[in-house]
């Protein structure tokens, strides 16, 4: 059920960013931003999973070391995505 | 013409894309091998663990003779270190818990002596095994089947006895040789053109049409065994023995009553050399612990055997890329605190000392020097197998990847090793790696085990 709803929110997620008419992204940024969600995934799955293994400081490094790509990611394409903005303004 | 997405039709896929991951989440998936489908029958694993028609470690056969059970530390110290030594050390080993646990070590405390000793008691077991009704007192036709058939009966029979994975072997004149010449208590094992198997004052007798050898493991709790070498970690081997008492009896009662002989261990460690039989039945492979590690549980288990008349398809030995990952690892090595394992990189035909039997190109063990060790800390240790990256309880997503790429290839074998260092262990090398206080505290899971690991069907 929790993946359900991970899916849905991502899902949710691209088809708002789609439907703004002042953010304009190429498909290389929309390919980033699939990317980082797949870190984001794989940093939530391992760090809950290894929590359940009664392993806190896996779980803690898997976190970083999954999640650290995604939120760097996702600040690339929002860096490029607030830029393309104030050229629509223009 | 290459159909070109507009931003549109690539959003909206991308939107949909999404919806379906949550979908497809839901469902049963064997993308990452969380799949292992291990049913009654030849076990089906992930495709990283590739059966092969010749073991991952290298076997001069023609070296290879029946070994006497007692040139092995277990039975055979004084034939390394003298008597008084052992002695000596013998004495500590059964005391020196108490000391500690007058001083306050860390899980030496009474309760985790008495788990320890309260976790070895179970059946007994033997080589004949129980008596049986027999298909002749019920007065119908024994059982008759296919060996792939008796393979898949005899799987799920042990399952449901609590065996973990299994597998089995053909007797041959090389296989043979890894059924031991002596057992423990120096009785002869012989093969004999007999009709029946018999026990005398001197001699197991195996009779030649018994061909098959039915080997399983029997899984430990790796979460328990993190808190080795206190008394509270070594708990988890002693159960695990105990546990199998009760198993191969079963097995045996069951053998006997569909019709077949079922010749087991007389006591612990009898019968035959157990990673040996563990590497040819395919339930795992030989690693630098010169042990076997399995790649559902890595060295987390006990391998027992047992020799029977019913024909059974054997299963073949297995690479899931754990020997060739020992080569870049050395974990246990380092955190040895008797520095009994091997550091080389390559496995070798050399023998450390009379313990060894030799023809296998392994890393040989100084045995000696651990079992001195265990004196010191009135257990069996087993540091090595609780550090071992292998031990990783299987629950979460990263040890299908990691044993993914390890399967396929070795060349990021020494970085995953350190990485593993870095991200499961902690403690210092001759300390339990989890707090001992902590276990008493936890909600366990029966036997400590996850059963489910390595099988679909519960
Ligand atoms: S049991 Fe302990 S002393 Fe023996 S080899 Fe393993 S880590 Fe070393
Ligand atoms: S700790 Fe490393 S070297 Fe030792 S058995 Fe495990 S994988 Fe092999």
């Amino acid at each position: 059920m929790t993946t359900l709803i991970f899916g849905l929110l991502i899902g949710a997620g691209f088809v708002y960013l789609y439907s703004r008419e002042d953010i304009k992204l190429t498909w290389y940024d929309w390919i980033l931003l699939a990317v980082a969600v797949v870190f984001f995934l794989l940093a939530i799955v391992n760090f809950s999973q290894s929590r359940a293994e009664l392993e806190p400081k896996a779980a803690n490094i898997l976190l970083v070391s999954f999640g650290l790509p995604g939120v760097i990611l996702t600040a690339v394409v929002a860096v490029r995505a607030w830029r393309s903005r104030e050229a629509l303004a223009e | 013409m290459p159909h070109n997405l507009s931003r549109r039709e690539f959003l909206r896929d991308m939107g949909l894309f999404g919806v379906g991951a949550g979908v497809a989440s839901i469902a049963p998936v064997s993308l990452f091998g969380e799949d292992w489908l291990d049913k009654a029958g030849l076990a089906s694993r992930p495709p990283w663990v590739r059966e092969v028609d010749k073991p991952t470690v290298e076997i001069d056969w023609d070296f290879i003779y029946r070994f006497d059970e007692r040139n092995t530390v277990r039975r055979g110290w004084n034939k390394y270190v003298s008597q008084e030594e052992v002695d000596r050390l013998g004495a500590q080993q059964r005391t020196i818990g108490n000391q500690y646990a007058l001083e306050g070590r860390p899980g030496y405390s009474i309760r985790d002596l008495a788990l320890y000793s309260a976790s070895g008691v179970g059946a007994t077991q033997s080589f004949l095994g129980p008596d049986a009704q027999t298909p002749e007192d019920r007065g119908v036709p024994r059982w008759e089947g296919s060996p792939e058939d008796n393979a898949a009966m005899v799987r799920a029979a042990l399952r449901s006895f609590g065996a973990s994975t299994v597998g089995f072997v053909e007797l041959d004149e090389n296989t043979e040789k890894l059924i031991y010449a002596i057992d423990p208590d120096g009785k002869k094992v012989e093969f004999q053109d007999v009709d029946q198997p018999d026990e005398t004052e001197d001699t197991r007798v195996i009779p030649r049409k018994a061909r098959w050898v039915i080997v399983w493991t029997v899984q430990m709790s790796s979460e328990g065994m993190t808190r080795c070498p206190t008394p509270l970690g070594a708990a988890t081997t002693s159960l695990a023995y105990a546990r199998n008492r009760a198993i191969q009896g079963r097995l045996q009662s069951f053998l006997k009553g569909i019709g077949y002989m079922a010749l087991g261990e007389a006591e612990t460690n009898a019968l035959g050399i157990a990673p040996a039989f563990g590497v040819m039945a395919g339930l795992g492979e030989l690693s630098r612990l010169n042990r076997l590690v399995t790649p559902e549980y890595g060295p987390m288990v006990r391998v027992f055997k047992l020799v029977t008349d019913l024909p059974l398809a054997p299963t073949k030995p297995i690479n899931a890329g754990i020997m060739n990952f020992c080569k870049a690892c050395k974990t246990c090595a380092e955190y040895c605190p008797s520095g009994s394992l091997s550091f080389d990189s390559e496995p070798s035909y050399e023998t450390r000392g009379g313990w060894n039997r030799g023809g296998v190109k392994t890393w040989y063990e100084n045995s000696p020097t651990c079992r001195a060790y265990w004196a010191e800390v009135g257990t069996n240790c087993g540091i090595c197998f609780s550090v071992c990256p292998f031990s990783v309880k299987d629950k979460a997503l990263i040890h299908k990847m990691v044993k993914g790429i390890v399967g396929v290839t070795p060349i990021f074998d020494g970085a995953l090793a350190s990485l593993s260092r870095t991200t499961y262990l902690g403690g210092d090398a001759d300390k339990p790696q989890k707090d001992t206080e902590e276990w008493w505290e936890l909600d366990y899971a029966e036997l400590g085990i996850d059963t489910t690991v390595g099988h679909k069907d519960a």
